[in-house]
C-alpha cells in the first residue's frame, strides 16, 4: 500500500512547477483557511436556509449534525493519531518532492481537513443532495490539493474521509438518542425567532 | 523587527476574523434571500440580496489573501519559502500570495483552536449586522405581504416581514405558553431515545 500511496503523491506532486498559477491556486485551495471557512459558512446558510417547516426542521437538524461532526472528526483524529504516526510523505521521500506547503509536524493519517470537509458534506447531503455533493466534493479538491502540495498520501485523505462520513452517521445515532434535546434546543432558538 | 509568535498568531487571527465575518455575511444574504427572510436581508429584493453575498463572500476572500501586499507580517518578499520557519517579516510580493498565508501554527499561524475561536465571533457579529440591516431595510422598504408560512410567525418565518425585534415580540410569549406542552409531547414522540424510554418506564410503574 505504501509503494501505491508513493507512487500517486510522486505522480500528483510531479505535475507541480510546470505552471505557476495552477501551483499558486492549489496553494491557496491546500490553506487553513480558505476551505474551511467555506464547511463552516455551508453549515450556517443552510441553517437559515429552509424554505417551509418541514425544510427548515430537517436543514436545521442537519446543521447541528454537521457542526457536532466537525468536532467529533477533530477528536477521532487526535485519537488515531495518538495510537499511531505516520511520518509525512515529504519526510519519507524528502528531495523526490517538491514541497509547496509548510512541513507540518503531526500524523499524515488521517487526514484531519479532509475529515471535516466530508463531516460538513455528509451532514449537508442529509438535507440538500445538491449542497451535499458540493461539499463533498469540495472536500475531495482539499484532499488533492494538499497531495499535490506533497503533504499527504492518498490513503490519508481516503481515512480522513471515511472518519468524517463514520462520524456523522455515529452523530445521527447520537442524536436519535438525545432526543427531545435536540428538538428542545431549536424550539428554544425558534422562540428567539432565530430558528 | 518580527513580533513574537503569539503576536503573529493574534495578527493573523484578527485578519482572518475580517475575512469570515465578510464571507459569513455573504452567506448569510444567499441564505435568507431563500426563504426571503426580509429581517435579515440588506437588500430589499431576494436577487439582488443574493447578488451582494456573492460579492461579500469574494470581497472577504480576496482581502485575506491579497492582505499581505500591503500589511507586514511573516511573509517579506523573497522569504516566502514552503518552510514557515526560514520567513522575514515584511510585505509579501505579489509572486509570493500563493503561499503567504501557508505559516504553520507552531511558526505563528492559526491552529483549529484558533479557528474555533474566531469564527463563531464572527458569526456572530454577521448575524448581528443581518439583522440590524434587514431592521433598516423592513423600515425603509416595508414588505407588500408577510413571509410563506403567513404573518405574525414564531421563529425565523416572523422575519420574512418584520424585523428582528418586532418578531422577537411575536415569538417569545409562543415559547413560553407551549413549552411545557412541546416538551412533553417531544418525550412521548422519540420513544427509542434514552429520556423517552425513562418516561416510558416512568408510565408504567
Amino acid at each position: 500500500m505504501n509503494s501505491f500511496d508513493s507512487a500517486l503523491v510522486l505522480w500528483l506532486n510531479g505535475l507541480s512547477g510546470n505552471v505557476r498559477v495552477i501551483d499558486d491556486l492549489l496553494r491557496v485551495v491546500a490553506s487553513d483557511y480558505l476551505m474551511p471557512l467555506l464547511f463552516s459558512i455551508a453549515m450556517v446558510g443552510l441553517w437559515f436556509a429552509g424554505r417551509n417547516a418541514a425544510e427548515r426542521r430537517r436543514f436545521q437538524v442537519a446543521t447541528l449534525v454537521g457542526i457536532s461532526s466537525i468536532g467529533i472528526s477533530n477528536l477521532a483524529v487526535f485519537a488515531i493519531n495518538s495510537l499511531w504516526f505516520r511520518p509525512r510523505p515529504f519526510v519519507d521521500l524528502g528531495n523526490d518532492l517538491n514541497l509547496l506547503f509548510y512541513q507540518a509536524t503531526d500524523s499524515s493519517f488521517p487526514a484531519n481537513p479532509v475529515a471535516i470537509g466530508f463531516a460538513a458534506g455528509a451532514a449537508a447531503w442529509l438535507a440538500s443532495r445538491r449542497l451535499g455533493i458540493w461539499l463533498l466534493a469540495g472536500a475531495l479538491l482539499y484532499g488533492i490539493s494538499r497531495i499535490y502540495a506533497g503533504v499527504f498520501y492518498p490513503t490519508d485523505i481516503a481515512g480522513g474521509a471515511a472518519v468524517g462520513v463514520l462520524v456523522v452517521l455515529g452523530t445521527l445515532r447520537l442524536k436519535d438518542l438525545l432526543e427531545p434535546a435536540v428538538s428542545l434546543f431549536i424550539r428554544v432558538v425558534r422562540g428567539l425567532s432565530l430558528a | 523587527m518580527p513580533p513574537d509568535i503569539g503576536a503573529i498568531t493574534e495578527q493573523i487571527g484578527r485578519q482572518y476574523l475580517v475575512m469570515a465575518f465578510l464571507v459569513t455575511l455573504g452567506a448569510l444574504q444567499i441564505a435568507v434571500s431563500i426563504p426571503g427572510l426580509r429581517g435579515m436581508m440588506l437588500l430589499p429584493g431576494r436577487m439582488s440580496a443574493r447578488v451582494l453575498g456573492v460579492i461579500l463572500i469574494i470581497a472577504g476572500v480576496s482581502i485575506f489573501y491579497l492582505m499581505p501586499l500591503w500589511v507586514d507580517g511573516p511573509w517579506a518578499a523573497g522569504s516566502v519559502e514552503s518552510d514557515s520557519t526560514t520567513r522575514q517579516w515584511g510585505r509579501a510580493a505579489w509572486s509570493d500570495l500563493g503561499a503567504a498565508r501557508n505559516v504553520n501554527d507552531v511558526d505563528g499561524g492559526m491552529s483549529g483552536t484558533d479557528h474555533a475561536r474566531w469564527f463563531p465571533i464572527a458569526t456572530a457579529l454577521a448575524a448581528l449586522a443581518s439583522l440590524a440591516g434587514g431592521a433598516i431595510m423592513v423600515k425603509l422598504f416595508p414588505p407588500a405581504q408577510a413571509g410563506e408560512d403567513g404573518p405574525r410567525q414564531d421563529g425565523l418565518p416572523g422575519l420574512a416581514g418584520a424585523s428582528y425585534l418586532a418578531a422577537l415580540s411575536s415569538s417569545l410569549p409562543l415559547l413560553r405558553r407551549s413549552f411545557m406542552d412541546d416538551l412533553r409531547r417531544d418525550l412521548y414522540a422519540h420513544p427509542g431515545s434514552i429520556a423517552g424510554r425513562i418516561a416510558k418506564r416512568g408510565r408504567r410503574k
